[in-house]
């Protein structure tokens, strides 16, 4: 029953108990708290993160895990210290537990129930043990980047609320605070440029943001405040300086060139996180009387400002690794910090004066922002001035860890999410209408060219010219010997039959009529019927049987390689009849391939074992420009490859037909690449009136 | 025996046919048409290969066991049973032993292959094309041996600093020289010649084959008409 109750919720608005994961009131439909409410991701695009944040920021500020108390939990051992959390000490009784905010409770209590097993805690454990050994470096970067997200989404709020509330914007647009700064310099347009190249990256927005406008303050009043009056200016206010105090106050000087942790955290993160982050401990703190003197304040922060004198130094976000302690110079720094502070609040610069007189209303948030983080360092700064960390922050880094992975899963969820029903693998290429179009059109222009070919009826003789490959292979079958074998190598398929058998059969007739004994072989089981094509014809001799060699090239490189052992013969062997012999009773090669590839296979594997025999090889016209460097070094004797250049001619009609696709295709290109061209070139011109 | 001609002929214009409809974009003929002739090819290669080699290559000898063939021959089925273990368990790693037989068996042939059958052949090719004797003909110079010896070697230049130079995802290597991008261009217009040649002897080939086609699909209605 108990159980039950625990897992209702209270609707705050009403008082009716809900469930426990009800997103709204089922009696009067207030919206109960989000369950991913802490992870920042609100369905009705509004950002909860200020809000919430701040409330979370302000509940840990006030939670008794910040306090001294718990440091003596971190110094436990983990058994010890998941007791205590658990409420019960080793004597089994209960121990006070601390007051956990309800959020927290709510976070731990959710992670127990995901991780039964509790791998996380045991996580948590050896994380905080790892944390304690590496100076809990890890750790402490991460809770950076939480810190910077939140500072960074509180900037956008910022952005935005400042983009609906600035109304004073003359005719070009500029507000009055940026005509108020182009007053301060006759010149301003180029130095503000400088300063918007030099601080910003290229997703600069077109609005100066607070930092941006303290950037070009700092520039304006540098040039002039970093130049004395007169030299004398320095004795003038420091009139009499003894050695010690001399040092001491180029010490503070030094100190204001490079702050440690100045950042850009507007006035609202300030309010929104007062924690003694580490970070901050070395921030250079106001004096203790700022609520009093906010004017020093003020002039507090635009000495860490201005006293940089290097312009080019990077002004924002100067930090120190978090889990590096405060040396104690750096410590003895940030005590100096606050009498420079006071003594630069003493530099006059009526320029000065008068120019603080105009900045408006930036100016008091940030003084306003200075005084509370004065309050919220001078709560906290006990326990940082010795260089240590906060015990209650290392306990709350894992919950703010924990925050953070589920707001991950939320993200992941979310985009799974709105990746429904989007296709997940990109397309190369969309087909588009006119794509499919065109390309129908094109397919029926050469068809209807193709068929309109063939059916005029027969056509002229052709003299076509035979290429020098095919020269050289005629040459080579008129010198062969009655006698003399050549091994017809076969390697092609059924959609290429029609290109190759009309320039292989002659071949083959020839060599026949010669008296040549041809002997068949292939690696490709079509073939087998295939080959039957080539001398199935009146002309051919009775059948001739083609043998299968199983293993494909390498089936022919064992055959030219190999050798027969002594105990018998290898399987490759009995494929064929001569066994290994195949290639040394041979006089000549003749591949017939559709492939350029098994060609240059046969060159490199299984002609450098026999170079004595001549490879010719008839192909298709793909092979052509594939084949020749092979022709040219020799290792080729001749070839034929395609329609146009082979030595048997098929009909007339079909050549007619061939040479009406090619002209087809010829034009067709030819009005392609105008048409790209001419694509190009508006787009060319479209680029070049867009810039 | 002529109807069975006849009937065959009318099939494979039937066949053709449903190819052809592919000009209308992917469609069912198109498709039944695939899968006729991936499976009639595939079916005939089995057949084959259980009566050309496995029957005679790996059954046959394990039945004159105990004689060395056929123990040798336990060898290629213990790998092709392994082989076909994958086929039942995918995950099984057994599949990778003739695998990586066969891989590194290949990767060998061809590593050795290339450098002996093509890169030192080409290679000396080139060099060959200097040859005094090729170069000078009857005590004058070859004009046009010597053209082509020059060309062969400002292609094999420029087709290799191109490669180098060429675009790596979104590094770009930069040549310290600027006439090394010069060749580098003159080695795009080899590259690009090359497959203009290629892409010519595609559509040869391609048209040769639809010439062949449409040739038997007319030759058969002229003989009915």
């Amino acid at each position: 029953m108990s159980e039950q109750a625990d897992q209702l919720r209270v609707c705050p608005h009403c008082g009716q108990e809900n469930a426990l994961f009800s997103l709204k009131c089922i009696r009067c439909g207030e919206v109960l708290e989000d369950l991913f409410l802490f992870d920042d991701l609100d369905a009705d695009e509004q950002d909860p993160a200020a809000e919430s944040f701040s409330e979370v920021l302000a509940a840990l500020n006030e939670s008794s895990l910040l306090d001294d108390e718990t440091e003596a939990a971190t110094l436990l051992s983990g058994g010890e210290l998941e007791n205590l959390e658990n409420g019960v000490d080793d004597s089994g009784g209960l121990t006070d537990r601390p007051e956990v905010p309800d959020w927290l409770e709510w976070v731990r209590e959710r992670s127990r129930e995901e991780d039964a097993s509790g791998e996380m805690a045991k996580g948590g454990q050896a994380m905080d043990e790892r944390r304690s050994a590496e100076g809990s470096s890890q750790v402490d970067r991460a809770f950076d980047e939480i810190i910077q997200r939140i500072r960074e989404q509180s900037e956008k709020e910022r952005k935005k609320a400042r983009r609906v509330n600035t109304d004073l914007v003359d005719e070009n647009g500029d507000p009055e605070w940026l005509r108020r700064i182009r007053e301060l310099h006759p010149q301003g347009d180029q130095d503000t440029k400088q300063v918007l190249t030099g601080s910003q990256d290229s997703s600069f927005e077109d609005e100066w943001t607070e930092e941006e406008l303290q950037e070009l303050l700092r520039r304006e009043i540098g040039d002039e405040f970093n130049q004395p009056a007169s030299p004398n200016v320095e004795e003038e206010y420091f009139p009499a300086e003894d050695d010690e105090q001399s040092k001491k106050r180029s010490d503070l000087e030094t100190d204001h060139e490079v702050p440690f942790d100045f950042h850009n955290i507007p006035d609202d993160d300030l309010d929104e996180f007062p924690l003694n982050n580490p970070n901050r401990l070395n921030n250079p703190g106001p004096p203790e009387d700022a609520d009093s003197t906010p004017v020093e304040n003020q002039e507090y922060l635009e000495g860490a400002l201005i006293g940089e004198p290097d312009e080019e130094e990077p002004a924002f976000e100067i930090e120190r690794p978090a889990s590096e302690p405060a040396a104690p110079e750096q410590v003895k720094g940030e005590e100096n910090e606050e009498e420079s502070s006071q003594a630069e609040g003493k530099q006059p610069g009526d320029e000065l004066t008068e120019q603080e007189d105009q900045k408006s209303s930036e100016t008091d948030e940030t003084k306003e922002a200075v005084a509370q983080q004065a309050d919220e360092e001078k709560h906290a700064d006990e326990p940082a001035e010795d260089g240590l960390k906060n015990p209650a922050i290392d306990e709350t880094i894992p919950d703010l860890l924990l925050l953070r992975n589920q707001r991950d899963r939320a993200q992941v969820l979310t985009n799974i999410i709105g990746q429904e029903g989007r296709r997940s693998i990109p397309v190369l290429h969309e087909n588009t209408r006119q794509g499919k179009l065109g390309r129908l059109i094109l397919a029926l222009l050469l068809l209807a060219g193709v068929i309109f070919s063939l059916v005029i009826g027969p056509g002229q003789d052709l003299d076509l010219p035979v290429s020098l490959p095919a020269i050289a292979m005629q040459e080579k079958s008129e010198q062969m010997q009655p006698g003399e074998v050549v091994l017809v190598v076969l390697d092609y398929q059924a959609a290429t039959s029609s290109e190759i058998e009309p320039l292989v059969i002659p071949v083959l007739e020839d060599l026949r009529q010669r008296g040549v004994s041809l002997r068949y072989v292939t690696s490709q089981p079509v073939d087998l019927w295939l080959g039957e094509g080539l001398f199935d014809s009146e002309r051919s001799e009775p059948t001739i049987e083609i043998e299968f060699i199983p293993g494909g090239n390498l089936g022919y490189l064992a055959l030219a390689a190999g050798s027969s052992p002594n105990w018998g013969a290898t399987p490759i062997e009995q494929a064929v009849k001569d066994g290994t012999t195949l290639m040394d009773e041979t006089n000549q090669v003749l591949l017939v391939s559709d492939s350029p590839e098994f060609v240059r296979n046969w060159l490199e594997q299984v002609s450098p074992w026999h170079p004595d025999v001549p490879t010719f090889a008839v192909s298709i016209a793909l092979s052509e420009a594939l084949l020749l460097p092979y022709f040219e070094s020799g290792q080729l004797s001749g070839f034929v490859a395609g329609h146009p250049g082979g030595v048997g001619q098929s009909e007339h009609a079909s050549q007619r037909a061939w040479q009406a696709g090619t002209l087809i295709m010829i034009v067709v290109l030819i009005l392609g690449m105008i048409t790209k061209i001419e694509t190009d070139a508006a787009e060319k011109g479209e680029g070049i009136r867009h810039a | 025996m002529p109807d069975l001609n006849i009937l065959l002929t009318l099939a494979g214009i039937v066949l053709s046919l449903m190819v052809f409809s592919y000009l209308l974009g992917d469609n069912l003929f198109f498709g039944i048409a695939m899968y006729i002739l991936v499976g009639v090819s595939a079916g005939y290669a089995a057949l084959i290969l259980i009566n050309r080699v496995i029957i005679p290559m790996l059954i046959m000898p394990l039945t004159s066991l105990p004689q060395l063939p056929a123990v040798l021959a336990f060898v290629p089925a213990i790998l092709s049973i392994l082989l076909l273990w994958n086929l039942f368990r995918k995950t099984s790693k057994l599949a990778g032993i003739p695998l990586g037989f066969l891989v590194g068996i290949l990767a060998a042939v061809s590593v050795a292959g290339i450098s002996r059958g093509t890169l030192a052949p080409q290679l000396l090719g080139v060099v060959n094309a200097f040859d005094p004797q090729a170069v000078v003909r009857d005590g004058q110079p070859n004009w046009n041996a010597i053209f082509e010896a020059f060309m062969m070697l400002l292609g094999v230049i420029a087709v290799l600093l191109f490669f180098h130079h060429r675009k790596k995802g979104k590094n770009v290597v930069q040549s310290p020289e600027p006439w090394v991008d010069g060749f580098s261009g003159v080695g795009q217009v080899f590259i690009g010649i090359t497959f203009g040649a290629i892409f010519a002897g595609l559509f040869g080939t391609a048209l040769t084959a639809l010439i062949g086609s449409i040739n038997r699909i007319i030759d058969f209605v002229r003989l009915w008409l």
